[in-house]
């Protein structure tokens, strides 16, 4: 993505000579002001109060110390939903990932019908979760739904099921909605790594005979590791975040069977009006979603 | 040969975009279908294109009301986050003050955050302030929301802007806000595109905050009123399907204007994370 930016230019490591007075902080006040307050302020009280018990609306707050954590790790419900983040996590991270690079392999040399191609695959990125949501929940519909219709067209009726109530395949059949609307970030990510790769090397493989398959395995897969590592890293931090399509489809049912990190600290809160714990599990969600920052961080410091 | 040879490559590839645009053939077609006809005739043609669907989605479902809410909270979020990040991101890097790389890395932190997960304290916070039920609310939300990502991607492009035109602009007796607004503004012209189309996407796009923050039926936003409509008007998909095509139709349209823009600010707004 790096076509859009100037690279730098001869000069412009080289710092000002004069020192601009106080009024530059004046260009600052107004976004640090919008920051502190509406940002960083809620985020701290997550924080802040995950270390109470509170209804949301009475005065008092009772500190009750990491009483939250200890009771989410003992909670069925949080395990639940955890291990149901996970599920949709790794279904998300490997069929993005799988399927946006053979998507990626087959359409990233520039021309018209592949261009076709890529504006079809990430065309699912305008929409918004609502209306993405209320699509596949038609789809889905064991009653009259597409999906279900399609199955009996062609003879597959035996396949036919409640997709969004049968607790067993719930959260796979909301993943691969995600599945769907971004698999045209990965096929994106993917050509910009696949046009890095220089061709001359592909090339006099070839004329040493190395067959396409080991040029794939033997070049083009090792070359892409950052490119892979950056997809891999986005699913899943994609993956733990998920609400909408969730939320829009099921709501977490049926009885938590799509229960996700981010429809438990909604539900806490509002159904259950229970603000302290809601704020402990959204303080382990965004620890989870730090670590993983970290290691992509880490990661792409040892590319450099 | 080589004719056979592509055969399996374009029927993978023409499998993939048929499971995109199929449902969307579904949606556009069904949004011209009555309630029967769509159930008798699921994948078919509407025997008649008729807008009875469009109609009672916008004035029955009340989307108009939804869309003017849509325009003035998505209007005014990107004019001032344009504004606003450009503004700090300026001070951060073309403006020698003293802070500059703690204030740029409190900003970006914020990157990393999931939305999650101080929403819920937010709305507790908004109530406080008398911010709910208010698309100023909103509004404010989403500006303090997109700036990190925003002053990254401005702070990005204008550290690479030469010194050399600044200095010149300064030896000419430009003030500081006058360097801002007539030099390395215009200069940002590529990165004003990228934060401008991630926002818009964003913002138009959402239902956390509403969800959250809107309990009044005349104040939702499109999506969000959407997601209510349903409840109203239960299973009947055909003024749901055209409840989404009125929703989605302006930025599928600006898309097919320009891919390219869009397709860079949202992989780059994707490593937002």
């Amino acid at each position: 993505m790096e076509d859009g930016r100037i690279t730098r230019l001869p000069g412009a490591a080289r710092a000002p000579r004069r020192r601009s007075g106080a009024g530059g902080y004046l260009f600052l006040a107004i976004p640090l002001a919008l920051y502190a307050v509406f940002f960083l302020l809620p985020n701290l009280s997550a924080l802040y109060n995950s270390l109470f018990e509170w209804n949301g609306i009475a005065d008092v707050r009772r500190f009750v110390g990491l009483d939250n954590f200890r009771r989410m790790f003992a909670d069925d419900v949080f395990r639940r939903a955890f291990g149901n983040t996970v599920k949709y996590t790794v279904t998300l991270v490997v069929f993005q990932t799988l399927i946006g690079f053979l998507l990626a392999v087959l359409i990233y040399r520039a021309s018209r019908v592949n261009n076709l191609f890529r504006t079809i695959y990430f065309l699912p990125a305008m929409m918004s979760a609502v209306t993405v949501g209320l699509i596949w929940g038609f789809i889905y519909d064991p009653n009259m739904g597409a999906l279900n219709e399609f199955l009996r067209a062609v003879g597959l009726g035996a396949l036919r099921r409640s997709w969004l109530s049968d607790e067993k395949i719930v959260i796979y059949a909301i993943a691969a909605v995600h599945v769907w609307v971004g698999i045209g970030y990965s096929v994106v990510l993917f050509v910009a790594g696949l046009q890095n790769i220089p061709q001359d090397l592909l090339e006099s493989a070839s004329i040493d005979g190395a067959s396409a398959w080991k040029r794939l395995t033997r070049i083009t897969v090792p070359l892409l590791r950052p490119t892979t590592l950056i997809v891999v890293v986005l699913t899943t931090i994609g993956g733990f975040k998920s609400f909408d399509f969730v939320y829009v489809m099921t709501g977490g049912g049926a009885t938590h069977s799509s229960e996700v990190l981010s429809t438990l600290l909604y539900k806490e809160a509002y159904a259950y009006s229970d603000f302290g714990y809601s704020a402990a599990v959204s303080v382990a969600l965004l620890a989870i979603v730090t670590v993983i920052t970290l290691i992509q961080m880490r990661c792409l410091r040892e590319k450099n | 040969m080589k004719a056979i040879r592509k055969v399996p490559r374009y029927a993978v590839l023409i499998l993939f975009a048929l499971l995109i645009l199929f449902p969307v053939y579904m949606v556009v077609m069904g949004s011209f279908k009555s309630e029967f006809e769509l159930y008798d005739n699921i994948f078919g043609l509407p025997a008649k294109i008729g807008f009875g669907n469009y109609v009672k989605a916008f004035v029955e479902g009340n989307l108009r009301e939804y869309y003017r809410n849509s325009l003035i909270v998505t209007g005014c979020s990107l004019a001032a986050s344009l504004a606003l990040s450009s503004m700090a991101a300026f001070a951060l890097t073309r403006l020698k003050l003293r802070g500059r790389r703690a204030i740029y890395l409190l900003f970006v932190i914020g990157i990393a955050v999931p939305t999650q997960v101080g929403v819920i304290q937010l709305a507790l916070q908004m109530s406080r302030m008398h911010l709910t039920n208010s698309l100023l609310g909103l509004i404010l939300i989403y500006v303090s929301y997109e700036l990190p990502f925003s002053v990254f991607v401005f702070y990005g492009f204008m550290q690479d802007i030469p010194w050399e035109i600044q200095e010149a602009a300064v030896i000419d007796g430009c003030t500081p806000f006058q360097l801002y607004s007539r030099i390395i503004l215009p200069l940002s012209r590529s990165a004003v595109a990228t934060v401008a189309i991630f926002n818009l996407v964003e913002i138009w796009n959402d239902m956390l905050f509403p969800l959250v923050l809107i309990s009044k039926e005349s104040l939702r936003t499109l999506p969000y009123g959407l997601l209510q409509f349903r409840g109203q008007y239960a299973s009947q998909y055909t003024v749901i399907f055209a409840g989404v095509i009125l929703i989605t139709l302006p930025l599928v349209v600006l898309y097919l204007c320009m891919q390219k823009q869009f397709i860079r600010g949202l992989t780059q707004g994707a490593v937002k994370g």
